[in-house]
This record gives structure tokens, C-alpha cells and sequence, in this order.
């Protein structure tokens, strides 16, 4: 099994509880969805890296699973940003 | 086409870590906004850990990057749980202080109001102790009563004079007013030792303390 690989994902999963209870409480409640896609996609993708590294090495389609669930991640936090950018842009317009 | 899909699985996540790390830059951090900078910061650390690790994974298939430095990039790409952990907490805080601002906000401005409505009120206003003294005055109480101006400043003014009630019940200081049941219209006479004497018309009002007991009253009146 690869220890760098299990350590990473086991943290972040370890971490879920505390990340999720902390955004559950901030008001952008546009964020929370795009947000939860692209956490989710990146541990996903993390679990297929241990996947990969440990039992499955060069296996082309859990290299495909791990690399697209990248890019979900990518695009769910790109999508994250921009309702946060849109949430404190309407904040600007409506308090000040 | 196995080599151009091995460089477009590093490129496409790439591309979208790029979008995203676009998307962080372009969040607005004005002062007292809900995204803090420090917030914007942690986001966009985070997702500089995936663009240095999608691009050396690029480089290594091109074969520009070293395999011994593999587990560095691996160590950098565990710091977005991290940053990601920091950023969601900053936001949070920000929120908190935010709020606790707005709510500091609304309490300055009821104080305004209501020491503007005290302040103009054709009415004599004063707030007493459970011992009857004096803590708080407003402008027309202050000339009725004969208080000095610092009344209005929360300072304790035991009145120098006898409070005889509607009833005949006489009281040495303001303490008859002081009780659990309100008075409502009642005629109220002032006497000062020098013989000055003010003649009032008076509303009460019990206010209770966190124990529940009486521990003051808010007097209203006019002069007859």
C-alpha cells in the first residue's frame, strides 16, 4: 500500500467532518453545492491515486478516473469562487 | 494517441485549476466585505498546490522533470487540505466578525434614537435604583428636579426631598416609587426642605433584574 497516498486521502477524510461543519455555517449558500462537487471529486480522486499507486499501477482506467475527478474538482471549486465572487459583489451593492 | 491522452489527463485538470485559481483572484476583498484576504489566500494556496502538481506531472511525462522529486509534489499537494481547512475557517470568522460588527451597529443606533426620543419628549423621564435614587434624568427631569446635568450620565442623585403619594404615604427619597406594581396617573408631591415644592403627575414602571426582583423603575410625569 502507498503511505503517502493512504496518509493524504485518510486526511482529508478525517477532515471532512470539521471542513463540512465549519462551510455548513457560512451564509454563500451558492457555494455549498460547487463546493461539495469539487471536494468530493478531489477525495475521489485521491482514493483512486491509493488505488492506483497500491494495487493497480498504470491501470488506465483508474488513471482516467483519477485525473477526471481532477478536473471535476477543479471546475466545482471554479464554480465555488464564482458564486463567493458573486455573493460578496451583491454585498458591496446591497450594504454600501 | 495513447501519448496525446496521457499529456491531455495532466492538461485538462490543469486547465481547470487554472480556471478555478482565475475564479479565487477575482473574488472582491473589500474591508468588511465576507470574503476576507486571508481567505482569498488560503483558496488560492490550495489550489496553486494542484497547478504546481498537474504541471510537474506534465514536465515528467515530457521527461523534463526529475522522478526523485516526486514525493515533493506529493508533499505539496497535501498542504490543500490544509489551506482549504484555513480558508473555509477564515471565511467563517469573517462572517462572525461581521455579524458581531452589524450588531454593535444596531445597538448605537437604537441607543441614538432612543436618547433622541428622551431628549425630546415633553414628558420628565427619569430612571431610578431600587433604593430610589436617581441614574438617569432627561432634559425636562433635570429642570423639573433641579438635577445638575451630569444626571443624564448614569450618576446615582439621591434626592434632597420628602415624596408624598397621592395616598398620603410619605417617603423620605424616591424609594415609593420603587416597587413591583406600576403606578399609573398618580399625583405625586415633591418638598424640598427649603420649602420648594413640585407637584407632578406620574407614571411607573417596574424594571426587573436578571434575579427577577425589582431593581429599579422608570418614572414618567408631567408638572402640574
Amino acid at each position: 500500500m502507498d503511505v503517502a497516498e493512504t496518509f493524504r486521502f485518510l486526511l482529508a477524510l478525517a477532515l471532512v467532518p470539521l471542513i463540512f461543519g465549519v462551510g455548513r455555517r457560512i451564509s454563500m449558500a451558492r457555494a455549498r453545492t460547487p463546493f461539495l462537487i469539487g471536494f468530493s471529486a478531489i477525495l475521489a480522486s485521491f482514493a483512486a491515486g491509493v488505488v492506483l499507486r497500491s494495487w493497480l499501477p498504470g491501470d488506465f482506467w483508474v488513471r482516467f478516473v483519477m485525473h477526471m475527478a481532477y478536473m471535476v474538482g477543479g471546475l466545482g471549486m471554479a464554480w465555488a469562487a464564482w458564486e463567493a465572487r458573486r455573493y460578496a459583489l451583491e454585498a458591496q451593492v446591497t450594504y454600501r | 494517441m495513447s501519448g496525446t491522452w496521457t499529456v491531455m489527463e495532466d492538461v485538462l485538470p490543469m486547465v481547470a485549476f487554472f480556471v478555478a485559481m482565475v475564479a479565487v483572484l477575482m473574488v472582491p476583498t473589500p474591508d468588511g466585505g465576507p470574503v476576507s484576504r486571508d481567505a482569498k489566500g488560503f483558496f488560492a494556496a490550495s489550489i496553486g498546490c494542484y497547478l504546481v502538481g498537474t504541471t510537474t506531472s506534465i514536465l515528467s511525462h515530457a521527461g523534463l522533470f526529475p522522478e526523485s522529486l516526486s514525493p515533493a509534489i506529493t508533499s505539496i499537494e497535501l498542504l490543500w487540505i490544509p489551506f482549504v481547512l484555513f480558508g473555509v475557517y477564515s471565511l467563517y470568522s469573517r462572517q462572525q466578525l461581521n455579524e458581531a460588527h452589524a450588531a454593535a451597529r444596531t445597538v448605537t443606533q437604537t441607543g441614538q434614537m432612543m436618547e433622541s426620543i428622551l431628549e425630546t419628549t415633553p414628558s420628565g423621564i427619569v430612571v431610578l435604583s431600587d433604593a430610589g435614587h436617581v441614574t438617569f434624568a432627561n432634559r425636562i427631569a433635570r429642570g423639573v428636579l433641579d438635577l445638575e446635568d451630569d444626571a443624564g450620565a448614569c450618576s446615582l442623585h439621591a434626592l434632597a426631598c420628602t415624596v408624598r403619594m397621592g395616598d398620603g404615604e410619605e417617603s423620605a427619597d424616591m424609594s415609593a416609587l420603587v416597587g413591583e406594581t406600576p403606578l399609573q396617573d398618580q399625583q405625586v408631591v415633591l418638598q424640598w426642605p427649603s420649602g420648594w415644592r413640585r407637584i407632578l403627575r406620574i407614571n411607573t414602571a417596574p424594571m426587573l433584574g436578571e434575579d427577577g426582583h425589582v431593581a429599579g423603575a422608570i418614572a414618567a410625569f408631567v408638572e402640574q
